[in-house]
């Protein structure tokens, strides 16, 4: 799916677009007799109008995506468009601009373009790379199995935590309280575990418990000073339960971690593709405004 | 107190598992601080503190309720043999076995739960905007930064100084080197006056008041011309900050059929050249600017002409000026001063600072070292002064009157034995009559001898007349040497000094041939075709120049008749 994606139609796309930066290559060059290269040439304005045309065009993508009644072309036409149109924006645009850049409106559009198709660029990335990835980390099953067994154990370890020392039970079921999953998407892209422990029940402060290491080196070490059998038992089965725990929060994490990535890039992109629009909007009125 | 509590293991009914604690009071609920841990009972406890081994009282925290026969309680006593239910537990109070001072049995009822399940949950925090609204947000802001507040906040508000909210924000380039004035760059609307059209002419004229025409004011090409803007030729915010077109087509389109222009301007056998580029099929040869001397109200005026270029006809400098390039290149003949060698170009032509034009030549600066205006041999060390004929000849005569009045200066010339010197007067050692007689008679001779022989001849182009009066009886022509040739046209001078293999006298000889010249009326510009050896345009290997590299479009005068 991916890789036809940019395939489509015999790279129908791509073609189109190489002709497209041929033709504006050869406008660009032909600039500069009268005055240098920038966008108030009439080589410029063409360039300029073109690259207006292509953000409009790219941006009606995500309406077409909704419109899943329209027979205008297949979305599938409009994303392999929208990624080879958009890399040549890159060009056109800069050929607009001319190379160059300032401290005004102008620049701002430009930059907001680039952040746009650069957001874009690992867009694409993303959808090519990491699916395959998310694969190979489920295994076979899912989410939502890992998180049926995490509270299982995390039941089990609750149960078992009874026959503990008072103190060792709080760290157990401070760890349990205190496991973190999810968090905001920096964490999740990061795939940082924000996960915490209590260590002493007369104090508020929370340590870190890192990949749940903490509780476990813990409870390793309470081992041989339980206070009766049914304890060490216990301790036992808890440090079994734990490591499991351990990788199954690692592999929630991991799964969180690529799904943040397929999505993220779209905090950046829609966001800036509107401002994007705006900026444009502004370029374009005071162009003229101050003619 | 020991407390009995006998709880099902992961819910299963049959499956019991027995727990004691030494405790004061028994907390049953879901946090780490409880008693006894049960899932699913949020932040919630059931604390219980027995009153004896079939009473006990319980109080219930957070939102957790005890149920019993549909009555909701959050305290009161537990009585042995009665269940109560908390949440999805059955809390049944049973007897407390030996050793114990309370007891219950707590077991996972088949109701739902209707709290949450595990204490792990994904915590994806969403965010609080959500990207409608951000991009919104993106798109208001940016409408209204660059856009709305440059238009509507007041010139002089303090937001106005702000770049980003004021007009400023909207140049689309560097303002040219000339125009970054405060008035200018401080001030888009000194240019940009109503919005949604070009900048007009007035506001260009508005400082540049003093501008140059491209045509006289009565040139029939004018029509034409105000068709256009300066803008046309004039681009602003360009990067690199250049303001002024430099292609061919600013000057060729309109001189590639001049014809067009001037019809109507045109005398009989007039012709006009057109211009399509700069080779020898395309542009004409250049056309002098030459001075012509004529006399006006008993002065001399300088008529400015330029005739067209004729191979066969050459024309001439019509300067006043005797002078022979020639004699002065020869170092057989002249000879520098402190060197002994040939003269060189530069030590009578000094660049002036525009780098096209030369120093004007004078006689006080370039010529009188070598050539003093001495005249009487008894006398070497007095000189005529230059430039005035009226005090010149005046000088005469009160320097020969005053040598043959006074005895003392009479007696010592008389006696003076003196050498002879070629080229200079043999003027009187000795005279029989009074001071007065002799000393005109010898201020004449020397007169006669300085513009008919020797002198002031030797340089000036001289007129006499039959007036006996020696102030009146000679006229000097006065020397106006053209120091502008090519008017309509300008040359870097300083650029041409750098050519590989060549010193800076050939180089200036290589163009201004003036080897061979005898007189000053020789005229040493180089063409068209001069120009052309490196200029050529369509050549390979040459440096082809633009139009506006040699001519300019505001003249400084009333522009092209």
């Amino acid at each position: 799916m991916h890789q036809n994606l940019l395939k489509y139609q015999k790279y129908r796309y791509l073609k189109f677009t190489l002709l497209l930066l041929i033709g504006s290559v050869i406008l660009y060059l032909s600039q500069g007799q009268a005055q240098p290269a920038n966008g108030g040439t009439v080589q410029g304005y063409v360039l300029g109008t073109v690259a207006a045309f292509l953000v409009l065009l790219l941006t009606y993508l995500g309406i077409r995506k909704r419109l899943y009644s329209s027979s205008t072309g297949t979305v599938e036409g409009w994303t392999s468009a929208h990624v080879f149109l958009g890399s040549a924006l890159l060009l056109i645009a800069t050929l607009h601009a001319a190379f160059q850049v300032g401290w005004n409106v102008h620049t701002l559009a430009y930059a907001l373009m680039l952040m746009v198709i650069f957001s874009g660029f690992f867009g694409l990335f993303a959808y090519l790379h990491y699916p395959r990835i998310l694969s190979q980390n489920n295994a076979g099953a899912n989410q939502d199995v890992w998180l049926q067994e995490l509270h299982e154990i995390d039941s089990k370890i609750k149960d078992l935590s009874s026959s503990c020392r008072g103190n060792i039970r709080l760290l157990l079921l401070s760890a349990l309280e205190h496991t973190v999953l999810g968090d905001s998407l920096f964490s999740q892209l990061l795939g940082h575990d924000n996960s915490t422990v209590k260590l002493q029940s007369d104090t508020k402060k929370l340590v870190a418990n890192t990949n749940q290491q903490q509780v476990i080196d813990i409870v390793a070490e309470n081992m041989p000073s339980s206070i009766n059998q049914a304890e060490a038992s216990a301790l036992n089965k808890i440090l079994s339960l734990f490591s499991r725990r351990q990788i199954l929060l690692k592999k929630i994490r991991r799964n969180l971690q690529i799904k943040a990535y397929l999505k993220a890039w779209l905090v950046f992109h829609i966001p800036l593709s509107i401002a994007l629009i705006a900026a444009l909007i502004v370029h374009i009125l005071v162009v003229f405004i101050y003619w | 107190m020991f407390f009995l509590v006998r709880k099902s293991v992961l819910g299963s009914r049959d499956e019991l598992q027995d727990l004691d604690f030494d405790v004061d009071e028994l907390i049953i609920g879901s946090g780490h601080d409880s008693t006894v841990i049960l899932d699913g009972l949020m932040a919630g406890a059931l604390s219980i503190k027995a009153l004896s081994d079939s009473h006990a009282s319980f109080n219930c925290t957070q939102d957790l309720q005890l149920i019993m026969d549909n009555s909701e309680n959050t305290s009161g006593t537990l009585n042995k043999g009665e269940i109560y239910q908390l949440g999805i537990y059955d809390i049944e109070v049973i007897n407390a076995p030996a050793g114990f001072d309370f007891a219950i049995n707590i077991i996972q009822s088949n109701r739902k739960s209707h709290v949450k399940k595990s204490t792990i949950k994904l915590k994806s925090r969403k965010s609080r905007l959500n990207l409608r609204i951000i991009s919104y947000l993106a798109f208001i802001s940016i409408i209204l930064l660059f856009l709305l507040i440059p238009i509507y906040v007041p010139r002089d508000s303090a937001l106005n100084k702000i770049f980003i909210l004021s007009d400023k924000s909207w140049s689309s380039g560097p303002l040219a080197m000339a125009h970054r004035i405060p008035e200018i760059s401080n001030d888009c609307q000194v240019c940009h006056v109503k919005p949604f059209e070009k900048v007009q002419d007035q506001q260009c004229l508005n400082c540049h008041r003093d501008l140059g025409n491209h045509v006289a004011e009565n040139h029939p090409a004018v029509a034409e011309l105000q068709q256009f803007l300066c803008q046309n030729c004039h681009k602003e915010h360009n990067e690199p900050p250049r303001i002024t077109r430099s292609d061919d087509a600013l000057c060729i389109n309109c001189h590639r059929e001049i014809e067009k222009f001037e019809k109507n301007n045109l005398t009989a056998g007039q012709t006009v050249e057109s211009v399509k580029g700069f080779n020898a099929d395309n542009h004409p040869f250049f056309r002098l600017s030459l001075l012509t001397p004529y006399a006006k109200d008993g002065t001399y005026e300088w008529l400015n002409n330029r005739p067209k270029f004729d191979i066969n006809n050459p024309s001439q400098e019509n300067s006043h000026l005797k002078f022979s390039h020639m004699v002065h290149l020869d170092v057989e003949m002249v000879q520098d001063e402190s060197t002994g060698e040939r003269l060189l170009c530069d030590d009578c032509h000094q660049l002036k600072s525009d780098k096209e034009h030369y120093q004007p030549i004078s006689m006080d600066k370039d010529c009188r070292s070598c050539h003093q205006l001495t005249f009487d041999v008894f006398n070497p060390d007095v000189e005529l002064p230059h430039g005035d004929l009226r005090a010149a000849t005046i000088m005469l005569q009160a320097h020969y009157i005053r040598e043959f009045t006074d005895p003392q200066l009479r007696q010592k010339r008389a006696r003076k034995k003196i050498r002879r010197i070629p080229g200079k007067n043999n003027s009187l050692a000795s005279c029989v009559g009074s001071g007065l007689d002799c000393g005109r008679a010898e201020a004449l001779k020397e007169a006669e001898f300085q513009f008919n022989n020797s002198g002031c001849i030797t340089c000036h182009e001289v007129t006499e007349n039959d007036t006996p009066e020696l102030l009146n009886k000679w006229f000097v022509k006065p020397i106006r040497i053209n120091d502008d040739w090519y008017s309509k046209a300008h040359f870097d001078h300083s650029s041409h000094f750098s050519v590989k293999g060549q010193d800076k006298e050939e180089i200036c000889l290589s163009c201004h041939e003036v080897q061979q010249s005898e007189h000053s009326s020789d005229i040493a510009m180089p063409q068209r075709n001069k120009c052309l050896e490196c200029h050529q345009q369509g050549e390979d290997n040459t440096v082809e120049l633009s139009c506006i590299r040699c001519h300019v479009f505001h003249f400084t005068k009333n522009g092209v008749d």
